[in-house]
This record gives C-alpha cells, sequence and structure tokens, in this order.
C-alpha cells in the first residue's frame, strides 16, 4: 500500500492555517434564519387554511343565521328548503346527502373491503402489482367523469330495469352506486394497510390451529384489524358527505324530502354548487345559505375525520 | 468502581499516567448524556492527548458512539438528546450556547461506522466540505485539495482516472477511506473514527490502520473500537468502557494502551481485554 | 399468479371421512372465491365506464339542416320567367284543390289568365315561391359557391375562414361542405351509439333511409383535431375545447408553481426543522384535517376570499387591468384555490420522500461542518427529488380533474376567447364535462365523451407516470 505523507512543505501550509483556527463563535447566518423563517411560514399557511375556512364559513353563515325568520331549530327541523318562501330546512338536502352516502356505502364497504381482504391475504406479491393499478386507477378518475357515467348509464340502466315510470331521470340511486364505485379504491387501500400491519404470528398461530386460510382471514386477521377498517369507511362516510360532481349531475336540481332513491333529490354539496353556479350575487341570502350549508358539511366531515384519525393511531399503537 | 479522576489544567501539557507531560486537545468533565430521561452515558471524565491516537473500547451497548459522538456534537442531531458537563476543545467548551455546532464539526472531523458516501461523484464527495468554507475557491485550488485529500486517504491510484463516477459506486473499504478523505480534506484539528472498520473486510482494515498511524502525525485522532488487537495495534491510549446496572455507559479506567492491556488496575478491563467476556 | 399453497390442501387420505373438515373446505373456497369476484367487480367497473365513454363517442349520424339550402342559392326572380316555365311551375308545385279553385278565385281559368296573374298564384299558393327556382347547392359554379358564403356569413366570419384558407383553392366539394357546416347549420338529427353502429350497421342504414330519406348521414367520430382545435359555440356540431384545454393548462401550471414551493418548503420545515415540537404537532395534524376537507369547501374559501375580499387583486383591477371580469371569476383565483386543495397532498408527499433519506447522509454533511440547511438544500433535497416529484406529478393529475371548487369560485361555463393571462376569464375541461352533460339536449352528452375522453387520457396517463416513478423508486431503495 502507498502511504502518502505530507511533503514538509505541505505540513507547514497546514499547520499555517490551523493557526487561524476558526473561532467557536456561532456566526452571523442571516439567509438561513431567513430561510428557516420562510420554512415555518410556508408549514403556518396549513394553520392559516383552515382558519380561514371557519372564519369563512362561520361569518357568512352568521348573516344567515342573523337574518330575521331564520332559526337554528327551524334551520335544523324544517323539511322545506325554498328561499323563495324564506324556508330554510336543511333535513331535505341532509336527507339526500344521507340516502346517497348510504347507497355508496353499501357498495364500496363490501367490495372495498374483499377486494382488501384478498389483496392482502390470498394475492401473491406479482398479482398484488397487477391488481392494485387497478384500483389506483378507479381512484384517479375524475369525479366529474364518475358524474358523467351516472347520467349516460348508471341511469338509462336502472331506468330499463325498473322502468322508467318508477325512476326519475335524476335519481339518488343512481348517484349513489357511482359514487359507491368512486370510494371502493379508498376503503380497500386504507384496509388493506391495516391488514398487513396484522403480525405473521397471529395467521401462523391460526393456520397451525388448522384454521383454513378462509377461518383465519375473517376471524383472525379482520378482527384484529377492525380498527383500521371502521377508520377506512369512517374515512369512506366522510369523502361520501363531500362528494360533489357525481350527486349535482346525476341526483337531482332541487331540495326534495324524500326516502325514496328512485326519487330526484338535491344533496347539501349539490346545493351549495348549483347556487354558486351562474352569476350569484355575493351577498344576498341565497349567498349566506350556501355557507350556513357549507360549516355544517365542514364539520360533519372534519368529525368523521377526527374519529378516522382517532381509529388509525388506536390502531397503530396495538401493532 | 475505580473513579478515574484527572484534575487537568486546561491548555497546558498534562501530566501523563507515564509522567511524561503531553498536550491536551479535548477534555471531557463530568460528561453525562441523556436521551430523553433514559440515561445513555454517566459522568465520563477523560483528555484527549493532541497527536495520539485515543481508543474507545468495551462491550457493546456501553455507550462508545454515544461518547465520541459527543465530541463534536453529533448528538445533536438526536432527538431528545441532551448531555450535561463540558467538553473542552483547546480550553473551550464546545457545549457553551454561543458556541456553533456546525464550526465544532469543521475543527473535529468525523468517520462513521458504515461508509455513507454522498451519492454524487467521487470529486464532489471531496469538494463539498472545503467548498462551504471558501465559496469563491478556484477551480485548480479545488482539485489540488481534493488530490491531496485523496492522496492522504491512500485512495488516490485507484480512483484518479474516476472522480467522476459515483462516490457509492466503489468497494466498501474504498467507500470508508472516500470517507475519511472526506473528513480531512476539510483539516480539522481532531478525528474521530466510530468503528471504521467494523463494516470492511481483513485487507480494508489493515490499509485504514496503516493510514491512521500515518495521520497521527498531523491529527488529533479518536477511535471507537470493538475489536481489542486494533487498539492494541494502534492507539496511544484507551478508555474502558462498561454499563452500569441502570444500562448507563460508564469510563471505568483510562491510561496508556500498553498499560490496559498489560497491567490494568480494574479487575473488568482484565477481563475483557483477555476476552473472558464482551 | 395467485398463492397455490394454501393450508387446506391437505393429505386427502388424511382427512377423508370428516364431512366437517370438506364443508369447510368448499366454504374457504368459495369465499376466496367472492374476495377475488370484489376486485373483478372493481374491473367490472372500470371497463364499463371506459366502455360506456367510447360508446358515446361515435356512430352513425344523420344530418338534418336548420336551413334549407334552396334558400340561400342564386335564384331567378318569378316575374322574369316564361309563360310555360310558369305553367309547368304551377303545375308541380301548386296543390290539386288550389288549382281547383283558381277559376273562382281569380275569375278565368289558368290558361287564360295574365302571366301577372300566375306569378301571383305561385306567391299565394306555395309555401317559399322564392326557391322554386333555386339551383341545388351541387349545380352551383365554384364563384357561385364563394358568393353563397359572402352573401351568407358576416364580413368579419368570411375574412376569418378565407384567412384561414382560401376559397380559391378549395374544391367545389371543399365548398360545398363549408356551406353545410357555416351557413346550412347541418346539424345531427339522431346518433346512434358505437356498438349499435358496429354490430346493428345494416338495420341502422335501412332506418334511416325509411324515416329520413335523402338526409346526408355518416360514421361521425366526435373526438376530432376540429374538436380540440375550435373554440366553443352553442352547437354541438361545431363547439370545441380548445379555450378549456387551455384553461386547464394556465389554472393547473400555476396551482403548482403556487404549491409546490410552499408544499415543500413546509414538508421541509415538518421534517427537518420541527422536531418534536408541539407546533410541529399543530401543523402535522391540521395537515391530515386538511386532506380529508371536501373539496367544495376549497371553493367557498377561494369565493369569499380570492374571488370576494381580495377581489381587486384578482381581477387585476388593482393594477391597471381594463374590463376585469366580474366577481372575481379569474384564473389565478382559480389557481389560488387549486393550490391550497393541493397542498395538503404534496406536503405529505414531501415528508414522505424526505423521511425515506437516510439519516447516515445527513450525519455525513453535518460532519464536514455543513448547517441544518446546507444539509437539507445540498444532500436531503437532491435524494429526495424524485419522491417529491412523484407527489408533484399526482397532485398535477387531482388539479386538472377537481371540478367542484371550480364551479364554486365561478369559472365560466361558456367562454369563447382563449385565455389571455392570469386576470382573464377562463374555462376548464372538467367544467365543460359537466356542463355538456347537464344540457338538456342529448347530443350534448356525445360532445362530453370527447371531453371525458381528453381528461381521462390525460389524467390516467399522468398518473401512471407517477406509478413508475414510484416503483422505479422502490426498488432503487
Amino acid at each position: 500500500m502507498v502511504s502518502v505523507g505530507l511533503s514538509e512543505e505541505q505540513r507547514t501550509e497546514l499547520g499555517a492555517r490551523r493557526t487561524q483556527r476558526l473561532s467557536l463563535r456561532r456566526r452571523p447566518r442571516s439567509g438561513e434564519a431567513i430561510i428557516r423563517a420562510m420554512l415555518l411560514g410556508s408549514g403556518l399557511l396549513s394553520i392559516f387554511t383552515t382558519v380561514g375556512i371557519v372564519v369563512v364559513l362561520v361569518n357568512d353563515a352568521l348573516a344567515f343565521f342573523l337574518h330575521p325568520g331564520v332559526t337554528l331549530i327551524k334551520f335544523f327541523t324544517d323539511t322545506v328548503w325554498a328561499p323563495e318562501f324564506e324556508r330554510y330546512g336543511i333535513l331535505p338536502l341532509a336527507t339526500a346527502t344521507f340516502i346517497t352516502s348510504l347507497i355508496a356505502l353499501s357498495i364500496a364497504v363490501p367490495i372495498g373491503l374483499s377486494a382488501a381482504i384478498f389483496l392482502s391475504e390470498y394475492a401473491s406479491p406479482r398479482a398484488r402489482g397487477y391488481l392494485k393499478p387497478i384500483l389506483e386507477m378507479l381512484a384517479a378518475i375524475p369525479t366529474v367523469v364518475y358524474g358523467y357515467f351516472a347520467v349516460t348509464f348508471m341511469t338509462p340502466l336502472l331506468r330499463s330495469i325498473f322502468g322508467a315510470d318508477v325512476v326519475d331521470f335524476y335519481n339518488m340511486a343512481s348517484a349513489g352506486i357511482v359514487m359507491g364505485f368512486m370510494i371502493i379504491p379508498l376503503v380497500a387501500s386504507v384496509s388493506e394497510d391495516a391488514l398487513a400491519a396484522v403480525p405473521r404470528a397471529l395467521r401462523e398461530a391460526a393456520l397451525g390451529l388448522g384454521a383454513t386460510q378462509l377461518e383465519t382471514s375473517l376471524r383472525v386477521v379482520v378482527p384484529a384489524a377492525t380498527s383500521g377498517i371502521a377508520a377506512s369507511i369512517i374515512l369512506a362516510i366522510s369523502r361520501a358527505f363531500g362528494e360533489t360532481m357525481i350527486v349535482l349531475l346525476a341526483a337531482g336540481a332541487g331540495p326534495n324530502f324524500t326516502l325514496n332513491p328512485f326519487k330526484a333529490a338535491e344533496t347539501i354539496t349539490g346545493h351549495i354548487a348549483r347556487i354558486s353556479t351562474g352569476d350569484i350575487s355575493q351577498e344576498g341570502m341565497d349567498f349566506y345559505s350556501i355557507f350556513a350549508l357549507g360549516l355544517v358539511l365542514f364539520l360533519v366531515t372534519l368529525l368523521l375525520n377526527l374519529i378516522s384519525r382517532w381509529f388509525v393511531k388506536r390502531f397503530r399503537e396495538v401493532y | 468502581m475505580v473513579e478515574v479522576r484527572l484534575t487537568l489544567p486546561s491548555q497546558s501539557p498534562a501530566p501523563a499516567t507515564d509522567g511524561s507531560a503531553l498536550p491536551v486537545k479535548m477534555v471531557l468533565e463530568n460528561v453525562s448524556v441523556y436521551y430523553g430521561t433514559f440515561r445513555a452515558l454517566a459522568d465520563v471524565t477523560m483528555p484527549v492527548y493532541e497527536n495520539h491516537i485515543t481508543a474507545i473500547i468495551g462491550p457493546s451497548g456501553c455507550g462508545k458512539s454515544t461518547l465520541i459522538r459527543t465530541l463534536n456534537r453529533m448528538n445533536d442531531t438526536v432527538e431528545g438528546a441532551r448531555v450535561t458537563g463540558k467538553v473542552l476543545l483547546d480550553g473551550e467548551d464546545i457545549y457553551a450556547s454561543d458556541v456553533d455546532p456546525a464550526i465544532v464539526r469543521r475543527r473535529v472531523g468525523m468517520v462513521f461506522q458504515k461508509p455513507n458516501p454522498f451519492p454524487k461523484s467521487i470529486f464532489e464527495n471531496i469538494a463539498f466540505g472545503i467548498w462551504l468554507y471558501n465559496k469563491r475557491i478556484s477551480r485548480s485550488e479545488l482539485s489540488d485539495r481534493v488530490e491531496m485529500a485523496l492522496k492522504r486517504a491512500a485512495l488516490w491510484d485507484e480512483v484518479k482516472d474516476k472522480l467522476k463516477e459515483l462516490g457509492t459506486s466503489l468497494s466498501g473499504g474504498q467507500q470508508q477511506r472516500l470517507c475519511i478523505a472526506r473528513a480531512i480534506a476539510i483539516e480539522p484539528e481532531v478525528l474521530l473514527l466510530d468503528e471504521p472498520a467494523s463494516a470492511l473486510d481483513p485487507i480494508s482494515t489493515a490499509k485504514i490502520e496503516e493510514l491512521m498511524l500515518d495521520l497521527k502525525r498531523d491529527y488529533t485522532i479518536v477511535i471507537v473500537t470493538h475489536n481489542m488487537q486494533q487498539a492494541a495495534r494502534i492507539s496511544d491510549y484507551t478508555a474502558m468502557m462498561m454499563m452500569r446496572p441502570d444500562r448507563a455507559g460508564e469510563l471505568i479506567e483510562f491510561d496508556r494502551t500498553e498499560t490496559i492491556f498489560t497491567n490494568p488496575k480494574d479487575r473488568r478491563t482484565a477481563d475483557y481485554v483477555s476476552g473472558r467476556f464482551g | 399468479m395467485l398463492s397455490s399453497t394454501k393450508p387446506e390442501t391437505a393429505e386427502p387420505g388424511y382427512l377423508q371421512g370428516d364431512s366437517n373438515v370438506r364443508r369447510r373446505q368448499t366454504v374457504a373456497r368459495v369465499g376466496r372465491g367472492v374476495l377475488f369476484l370484489s376486485l373483478v367487480l372493481g374491473l367490472v367497473a372500470l371497463i364499463t365506464l371506459f366502455v360506456d365513454v367510447f360508446d358515446k363517442l361515435g356512430g352513425y349520424a344523420v344530418y338534418s339542416f336548420r336551413v334549407d339550402p334552396l334558400t340561400i342559392t342564386p335564384s331567378r326572380p318569378l316575374e322574369e320567367l316564361s309563360r310555360e316555365e310558369l305553367l309547368a311551375l304551377i303545375e308541380q308545385h301548386v296543390p290539386e284543390e288550389a288549382k281547383a279553385l283558381i277559376p273562382e278565385d281569380y275569375g278565368a281559368p289558368l290558361e287564360e289568365l295574365s302571366d301577372e296573374d300566375l306569378v301571383n298564384i305561385l306567391y299565394n299558393e306555395v309555401p317559399s315561391p322564392e326557391t322554386l327556382t333555386a339551383k341545388p347547392l351541387e349545380a352551383l359554379t365554384k364563384e357561385e359557391l364563394i358568393d353563397v358564403l359572402q352573401r351568407n356569413l358576416t364580413d368579419v366570419r368570411f375574412q376569418t375562414l378565407n384567412a384561414e384558407q382560401p376559397f380559391e383553392q378549395m374544391s367545389r366539394e371543399a365548398l360545398i361542405e363549408l356551406i353545410e357546416t357555416e351557413v346550412l347549420q347541418e346539424s345531427v338529427a339522431r346518433q346512434w351509439t358505437l356498438f349499435e353502429s358496429i354490430f346493428n350497421r345494416d338495420a341502422i342504414i335501412a332506418e334511416i333511409e325509411r324515416e329520413y330519406p335523402g338526409s346526408d348521414y355518416e360514421f361521425k367520430w366526435w373526438l376530432t383535431w376540429r374538436f380540440l382545435t375550435s373554440e366553443q359555440t352553442t352547437r354541438p356540431e361545431t363547439t370545441g375545447i380548445r379555450p378549456a384545454l387551455l384553461g386547464s393548462l394556465f389554472v393547473v401550471t400555476l396551482s403548482i408553481l403556487i404549491a409546490v414551493p410552499l408544499g415543500v418548503s413546509a414538508g421541509i420545515y415538518l421534517e427537518e426543522f420541527a422536531g418534536k415540537s408541539r407546533l410541529g404537532a399543530i401543523i402535522q395534524t391540521n395537515i391530515y384535517n386538511l386532506a380529508g376537507v371536501p373539496s367544495i369547501i376549497y371553493g367557498m374559501l377561494g369565493l369569499a376570499v380570492f374571488a370576494r375580499a381580495l377581489r381587486d387583486f384578482t381581477t387585476g383591477a388593482a393594477f391597471g387591468v381594463p374590463d376585469p371580469p366580474p366577481n372575481g371569476r379569474t384564473i389565478i383565483t382559480a389557481a389560488m384555490t387549486m393550490a391550497l386543495l393541493i397542498l395538503p397532498l404534496i406536503i405529505v408527499n414531501t415528508q414522505e420522500a424526505i423521511r425515506a433519506v437516510p439519516q447516515s447522509l445527513r450525519d455525513a454533511a453535518l460532519a464536514v461542518g455543513a448547517t441544518k440547511w446546507e444539509t437539507v438544500w445540498h444532500h436531503v433535497l437532491p435524494v429526495a427529488a424524485p419522491g417529491i416529484l412523484t407527489g408533484t406529478i399526482l397532485a398535477t393529475a387531482r388539479a386538472l380533474g377537481e371540478t367542484a371548487p371550480l364551479i364554486v369560485v365561478g369559472a365560466a361555463a361558456f367562454v369563447t376567447l382563449d385565455p389571455s393571462g392570469i386576470f382573464s376569464s377562463y374555462t376548464v375541461v372538467p367544467i365543460q364535462i359537466y356542463t355538456w352533460t347537464a344540457l338538456p339536449e342529448q347530443i350534448f352528452t356525445r360532445v362530453a365523451s370527447a371531453a371525458v375522453i381528453v381528461l381521462l387520457v390525460t389524467v390516467l396517463l399522468i398518473n401512471l407516470s407517477a406509478i413508475i416513478l414510484r416503483n422505479r423508486l422502490r426498488k432503487q431503495i
């Protein structure tokens, strides 16, 4: 091995450099301080966004609730939403939101969960490599395209099955079913994460006792992942409540207090979107009322998201 | 337990255990390190002599790495780490509030256990540190200093034709010498090596040991090793560490390497160096 | 492709006789099939969606004209016709019962009436007498065709078309086609779907000949180069999505330009500088919550803040831009709203990318005296860059497809002009899809299908590139 020491000349040079030792004292690094401040500012922007949302919604919702004739009780109990008659009852919009979401979940949860179980418990890594992109594709499709699909495919299909006199052209069922397709990937991916996090030892214990793969999956792995799966379902509810384009296109363009899924009825989001299309004046009760609806929507989805986070956290703590 | 008490007036030649006077480069005074509430290192006091090699030995988990990382404030990067006591570099406490940790690391360089070259070219690996504190350096001077560092680390002949290739494309032993070259390129006064040969084959290890003996003339070296033969072969002083029952690491003996290996004062040291445990 | 080692396939001999075990095995097999079926269902949904869109994309179409061609072609005034010609026209076009009443109405039999009376008969008894002598379009010369265009189009339109392709150089057939679309407003009277047209071709053509005799028909695709490059019109046959494509390009690019620096900075702050501080934890929780806020709420935020409170700035009025669009409905409003929407996505992806950078790399840079920022800038970010890029690509796809917030902040549905800058009004492709789908005329869903294909292909290609990039990254690490 060639060991290269320093020549005498280099040694003197090094010694000279060393004698001007760097002071340990902190140097003014103003550039760095500015950068740090900017990074912090970017982080704080997200806080400002949240604060902004709350302030904006509360501000205009307040203008709505302070309007003579509008009371909180009436807002939550009146079954008619008809601004022209000064009747602002959220119930027709809320039931429509609820029914479309219920239909969506009754499709997305069983299919999404089964897909998750299959992917996590049965599929080989190779198969997963082919199957997961299908779900990712479903997740990537813009919601307006799902809305188009509901109007041009699902509605005619329902009408041809159940009869055009039973099924309205705009109806909650079509919107709900297609929304269910949209939510499948969400349920599947969050549930699959939860299932995959269940320790191998648990599966091996069950298999070792002679359980079949299905018994192991359904009786051991799924129960062990309950809180993660619960998180996925709650997230799905939140997504369904907040979805706009599908219901705007397919569910109907007018508040309608009905529980019949084949009837047209406007959801909260659909109403907000419809009222804000066109040249809405940026004052007046029409304008303020959508902020009251927005506030309700925001609070409900926020609550659902917090519950979902709590479930995920609890799940992480267990494993 | 034997307390190693060294009362060392900093900045002045200290009485070494063999009686001769040696210049002290760094001093640890009652240094303890906490990770959160866990105390990883308890009350260490020891000197680091200039232009000598100090080895830190001891069984795994006894806080050797923690100790060496306090010498250039690398522990600052660990979330929740806290250091008490004093670590003096040329008499100045590097943990004083007005000290810039970046400059401490400038003067106390470090080579890590696993080779960690930047995923950049060999040239850039060395040049980055030089450029950081001399951003107006000319291209030719930069090249000269890169070449010098690589020669110093005995890597020049192997890489001189492929300076543009990725540092990560080299073999493990070469990568570690590249890391040493990177550390000495910034001309620190002290060089810390945390088990630099643990991931390497015997030939690479031999090269690195030879290199350290050569570097000793210009640098003060502190090396953590789990390999006692290595400590015996290359170091002048040895610090023996152990884990206390509360799992905090402590220094049980510090002396000339010869003494530690032939005539240790502490029974546990004797047991350890003779291979009876650890 | 599926895992082949199943615990239930044990030695058959060992398990024989135990009917319970066999039952459980059957249940296991069926269960497995059911689980697999759910994935197949997902795939079926995806395929059905594509099939549905393609089904609307083309097919046999029958045309009718909004304007009668004979009313625009040159014709001779009836007064110039000879007596024989007039009599022939009366014979041919006047209904029998009217003819029978002629002697009574005009006081003499047809043969004895003056030329003037004959002309009057034609004017009175024929619905559009001026077309009687009109030549069919096909019989016109090139010069006459150009003349037809000049007389029936506005000067501006005439000049524009002439500038695109000089009429003199066009063939007669091309001129006739131009007249059909521009002047006669040829429109689709009925269109069959793609699959009907492929599998039921003969029946359709028979039906066309029965129900729409003499009408033009052809196999019509909606997704054409003309569709991509034309501005919007009110007619499905001539409308296009160029302003929407450009609007999408403007809005998405701008929102990415705004969101990426902010999002990456926030991600760096959270991963490298915030540590376990309380503030960091609050910001982190907040970002997770923002990611779950319905997109329409962002629209309302944008409406109240960017479109209303900051209207003077978002319309450019504060900078002296003339004729600002009303209600702050400008590209910059949309881009800022969209930027806030995709910010959490970019932050979370940046954090993941930075977290994947090994600590040893940071140690290496710090150990040569780099400061925290120098370490991040020179070593952490370059390594995290591909991961951050993946997140950015996903955010781009998201921004491209989002519709609801833009409805709320006021993308205009009908915009014929290309966006000209950040203060101009705009429309985007998803808004066009929404508008066309929501229109009562069924034919517009066919137009929408073309826009859906454009959007879907773009969004899925963008996502695919992100997936490929991410998989490649995983292999590297």
